[in-house]
């Protein structure tokens, strides 16, 4: 039940490729992720609060 | 630089290197581009907002096919919420492979496409990530959360649903190799 090795059938599935990923994508997800940026931490707002006043 | 913030190099480099198996896992499991590509998105945008969030992993690309297959089910719930559209996520026969110029393996590649639709999703996600993500039964198991008996029987279920559903196909493209 738990072997891992494959049949012929499952081989046949294996070799088919997936589709590729658009490659526009990676432009547009990057970007989102780094304008989402890190939140900055409570810690880091109570020290720029604290160089403001 | 703070330690643990995350440069962009390092968002960069974690797409390049799992973005295609995440596509294609996603692509697979959602049978949606758009799902998939908002999930992919919610991804990256989780590992930029929480740079510490991989610090942990053992395994990066098990870890962010795990962040996937949570997200997948989070739409999935969302979708159930909505509408009653829930038994259709992965109904939709979308193309998750390749095009390719020979007849018989489009043919078989349609079929394959249309027979992964139908399983449900717990076996799909699990006969792909055998399959094309090349995770053992236990990778998947720690993958997905569940014990390795299941996965290992889920695969069972799926994998006799898709000779049965392929094998007239696949015997005639058998004769004809």
């Amino acid at each position: 039940m738990m072997n891992d090795e494959m049949e012929p059938f499952e081989r046949r599935l294996s070799r088919q490729p997936p589709r590729e990923i658009p490659t526009h994508w990676r432009a547009e997800i990057l970007s989102a992720a780094q304008a989402a940026g890190p939140r900055p931490s409570p810690s880091t707002l109570d020290q720029a609060c604290s160089q403001l006043s | 630089m703070l330690a643990g913030t995350q440069m962009p190099s390092d968002l960069e480099r974690l797409y390049d290197e799992h973005a295609a198996a995440l596509f294609a896992f996603l692509l697979n499991f959602t049978r949606d581009e758009n799902d998939t590509r908002d999930v992919l998105q919610e991804i990256f945008i989780k590992l930029a907002r929480q740079p510490d969030l991989l610090h942990s992993a053992r395994d990066e690309r098990a870890f962010l096919l795990r962040l996937a297959h949570n997200a997948a089910i989070d739409l999935m719930r969302r979708r159930g919420a909505r509408s009653r559209h829930h038994e259709q996520f992965g109904a939709e026969q979308r193309a998750a492979f390749a095009p390719t110029s020979d007849p018989d393996e489009a043919a078989f590649r349609t079929e394959l496409s249309a027979a992964l639709g139908e399983l449900p999703a717990d076996q799909r996600a699990v006969v792909h990530l055998k399959l094309w993500a090349g995770l053992t039964f236990e990778e998947i198991a720690a993958t997905l959360e569940i014990p390795s008996n299941t996965a290992a029987s889920r695969y069972r279920y799926g994998l006799d649903k898709l000779r049965t559903r392929l094998r007239p196909l696949y015997e005639e493209i058998k004769k004809a190799e």
